[in-house]
């Protein structure tokens, strides 16, 4: 009698909640992404809470960021100062919670770098990397690919690939790199064989095509920067725009940048794309920052 | 009129582990009359401690029916009207005995101000006055003992199950527990208490019911029915060794 | 119904004589007390760190509190065997389930009132001390903030409540219910890793059926913690406190009510 009558009670109850459910859910979900972006106490504060749980602590902090990250990935454009103020925050307690900690480095790394320009913060987290991490020798590689290709620091960026060249596993090809650093040859093939390099030694298929992706696009660059100094030889002077190199038989057409964007010419005669690099369709799932997350 | 009425009362405990199955109680047919006390005997293990637990629907029978003054154990109201005294009686450490009353006089929808008249009234009558605001766990076993049964009392029940009440108490609270079930039965009450100790039973008892193993061997008129100059300890030993002994 | 009340009675006051929440409370005030001297450390946003650790002291205490005294609410009386007192009034087993639940809440409650207004003394003296005027805060908030916590203490309740009514050992049901209060912290987080479908990272279908499950099943303990909007005095929708307290109210009555079915059909030998 009496346990009919608790079913009872209990079937509408989970009826109800099975009702309510979904509003709930509804109504959670922007809340959700704001507390996301909780309260970032400074690095020793956390350590000092953390107790012994830090390695666990460091795992969640960075489960926030990286989805964090993902979810507002899919909305370009609509990434402020602050988000980058905070996910650096984030990534800057979790490597101090646990510094061998491998994934926020090259998290950090892929989100500061191509998309976000803010070198130094990625430089920073590199090195913290590097200092702590010494086995690892991708991560003085990659602050050496910072320094050249983004800080036009080829001697800094060579420093850190002889580093790198050091360490268990590096490619063996790294001094050479360097020694082409030191005297200063293009930057875009010394980029692309930096990519390839990056390429070669990503086991995740996804993110190498990725990769792949980013090289075609400097191949192109590297293709309409030769076409650009064969111009400068013959006529001694700089091709007005693009368009040029193609009339005047330089270059055989304007290749396509695989980001979707336009290959166009500074001033100076220096490449540029209008998609900077970076993927311009929303929705687009071929940004190599989101795809560090799970490496 | 019958009061309690068990007919092939069986419980069989299922070990945990090993699924061995004991037999606790064995179809055990009793009644209880209204007004009558009711001595239950029996050696430690007979299945005594079960009876009253299944009365008090404090564990189910795995067959067999129960019923009090007409109505299904497993009916939670039957329980307004019985006032039960657990053996080695234990309550929650940080209440006082005034609370422990409150809250057995509130779960039976009496108002406070009949509880608090109530309450005086037991507390003299136990002697507990003076600790009546003290936590229970500062009680000595006795004392302890006594709230019991002004628990068992605050709401007026007229049936008490009583799990050995003398057990535990020295002399003078023996003597007590005696006078209360003889004043009991002045006001007309039903007591059903459980005791190993034949003495007691001889004296208070208007009927009194053996049992030995799980099963009824006897149940007798103390009064009337004792075999002429026997005394009910030499029918009990008699029936112990009759049933060949006593089960592990 | 006077049967839950008084048992409901009856457990509140045995819990808050409790010694072990004596020691709770003085943690909880040395907690504060090291609050007013850590926001010393701050430079501008102090009333937000003082918010935030008064509240996650406040959490804390309230976690263990609940955990101590309520896996041993049942388990206890089934020990020591105070059970046969309660079971033996006119008191179902269903309603002992929900008088010590009740119980508990009372406890919780004044537990809460007791933690929150000592806890808004660090976060007063911080914003007298340091006036910040890029700082919003609102009291508001804070004590929604603080309602929730206990709304969720007492979801937590419910869940121990559920676990006792299966097992008498309160060690089982201590180790269960911090299973629970684990997945129940994080399973939002975990549902939100598969929602993205990530790029690179292949979740089976039969992991995927588990995350929903672990989802729809264990409470979402993470959003009744508005700890982050009580920091920085972010506002709450009207809409939002309506909805989640309805998820609130429904999840402890199911768990409440399954605990109380379970119990039926238990015997006290």
């Amino acid at each position: 009698m009496r346990i009919k009558r608790l079913l009872v009670i209990l079937m509408v109850l989970i009826a109800g909640y099975a009702l309510v459910f979904p509003s709930f859910e509804k109504v959670r979900y922007p809340v959700k992404e704001a507390q996301a972006r909780g309260l970032i106490l400074p690095p020793p504060v956390v350590n000092l809470l953390a107790l012994e749980f830090k390695t666990i602590t460091a795992d969640f902090l960075f489960a926030r960021a990286s989805q964090y990250y993902g979810g507002r990935s899919f909305r370009p454009g609509i990434w402020t100062k602050n988000d980058y103020v905070w996910l650096y925050n984030n990534l800057l307690v979790t490597t101090e919670l646990d510094p061998y900690f491998q994934d926020p480095y090259y998290f950090g790394n892929a989100i500061f770098t191509w998309g976000a320009g803010a070198i130094n913060d990625a430089d920073v987290l590199l090195e913290k990397g590097t200092n702590a991490r010494t086995w690892d020798w991708q991560l003085p590689f990659f602050l050496g690919f910072n320094k050249f290709y983004f800080l036009h620091d080829n001697k800094g960026g060579a420093d850190d690939l002889l580093i790198a060249a050091k360490r268990p596993g590096a490619w063996d090809g790294l001094p050479m790199l360097a020694s082409r650093l030191y005297s200063d040859a293009g930057r875009t093939e010394n980029a692309i064989d930096f990519l390839e390099i990056i390429a070669k030694n990503e086991n995740n298929v996804k993110i190498k095509v990725n990769y792949e992706i980013r090289l075609d696009a400097l191949k192109s660059i590297l293709e309409i920067e030769k076409a650009v100094s064969r111009y400068k030889i013959r006529m001694k002077k700089l091709p007005k725009d693009i368009h040029v190199l193609v009339k005047s038989g330089k270059l055989a057409e304007i290749p396509k940048d695989p980001y979707g964007g336009q290959f166009y010419l500074e001033k100076d005669g220096s490449v540029k794309t209008t998609s900077n690099l970076v993927p311009m369709r929303r929705n687009t799932t071929t940004d190599s920052g989101k795809n560090a997350v799970k490496r | 009129m019958t009061l309690i009425d068990m007919d092939s009362l069986t419980k069989v405990f299922k070990k945990d582990l090993t699924k061995k199955k004991v037999c606790a109680l064995n179809s055990l047919t009793l009644q209880v009359q209204e007004g009558e006390i009711f001595g239950f005997l029996g050696p430690n293990g007979a299945g005594k401690s079960t009876t009253i637990k299944l009365l008090l629907h404090l564990i189910r029978p795995t067959s067999g029916r129960l019923s009090i003054d007409g109505k299904a154990a497993s009916d939670k109201n039957v329980r307004r009207m019985i006032g039960y005294l657990p053996e080695n009686p234990y309550f929650y450490d940080h209440l006082s005995a005034k609370e422990l009353l409150w809250f057995g006089g509130k779960s039976c929808d009496l108002n406070d101000e009949t509880i608090l008249q109530r309450s005086a009234v037991l507390f003299k009558m136990f002697d507990l006055t003076d600790a009546m605001n003290r936590p229970l766990r500062s009680y000595s076993k006795g004392m302890i003992q006594r709230a019991g049964l002004a628990l068992a009392l605050i709401h007026d029940p007229k049936l008490l199950i009583l799990d050995e009440p003398m057990s535990g108490l020295d002399p003078m609270g023996r003597k007590k527990v005696f006078d209360l079930i003889l004043q009991l039965k002045e006001e007309g009450k039903t007591v059903f208490f459980s005791s190993h100790i034949l003495h007691d039973i001889e004296r208070l008892c208007d009927r009194a019911a053996i049992l030995i193993n799980g099963s009824l061997v006897r149940s007798i008129h103390v009064r009337k029915d004792l075999p002429a100059g026997k005394t009910l300890e030499e029918v009990f030993f008699e029936e112990v060794n009759k049933s060949g002994g006593l089960r592990e | 119904m006077n049967g839950i009340i008084s048992l409901a009675n009856i457990t509140f006051k045995e819990g808050i004589r409790n010694r072990a929440l004596f020691g709770i409370f003085i943690m909880a005030l040395l907690a504060f007390a090291l609050t007013v001297i850590l926001t010393s450390l701050f430079m501008r946003d102090i009333v937000r760190v003082a918010a935030s650790l008064s509240l996650t002291t406040i959490t804390f205490s309230g976690l263990l509190m609940v955990i101590f005294i309520g896996t041993n609410l049942v388990a206890k009386d089934i020990d020591k065997r105070t059970i046969y007192m309660v079971i033996s009034r006119p008191i179902s087993r269903a309603e002992y389930i929900v008088g010590k639940f009740l119980g508990l809440c009372l406890l919780i409650i004044a537990s809460i009132v007791f933690l929150g207004i000592v806890s808004s003394l660090p976060v007063l003296l911080a914003g007298l001390n340091y006036h910040n005027p890029q700082a919003i805060f609102s009291w508001d908030i804070y004590f929604i903030a603080l309602i929730f916590i206990a709304m969720k203490l007492m979801l937590i309740a419910g869940v121990i409540i559920f676990w006792s009514s299966i097992t008498s050992t309160s060690f089982i049901t201590l180790i269960l219910t911090i299973a629970v209060y684990i997945i129940g912290s994080t399973n939002e987080v975990v549902k939100g890793f598969l929602d993205m479908k990530m790029e690179g990272v292949n979740i089976s279908p039969l992991m995927s059926a588990v995350i929903k499950f672990v989802y729809y099943i264990f409470p979402n303990l993470s959003a009744l913690d508005l700890k982050v909007q009580a920091a920085n005095g972010l506002s709450v929708s009207a809409e939002y406190l309506v909805w989640t307290s309805a998820y609130w109210l429904l999840y402890t009555a199911i768990i409440v009510s399954a605990g109380a079915l379970i119990m039926e059909r238990r015997e006290f030998p």
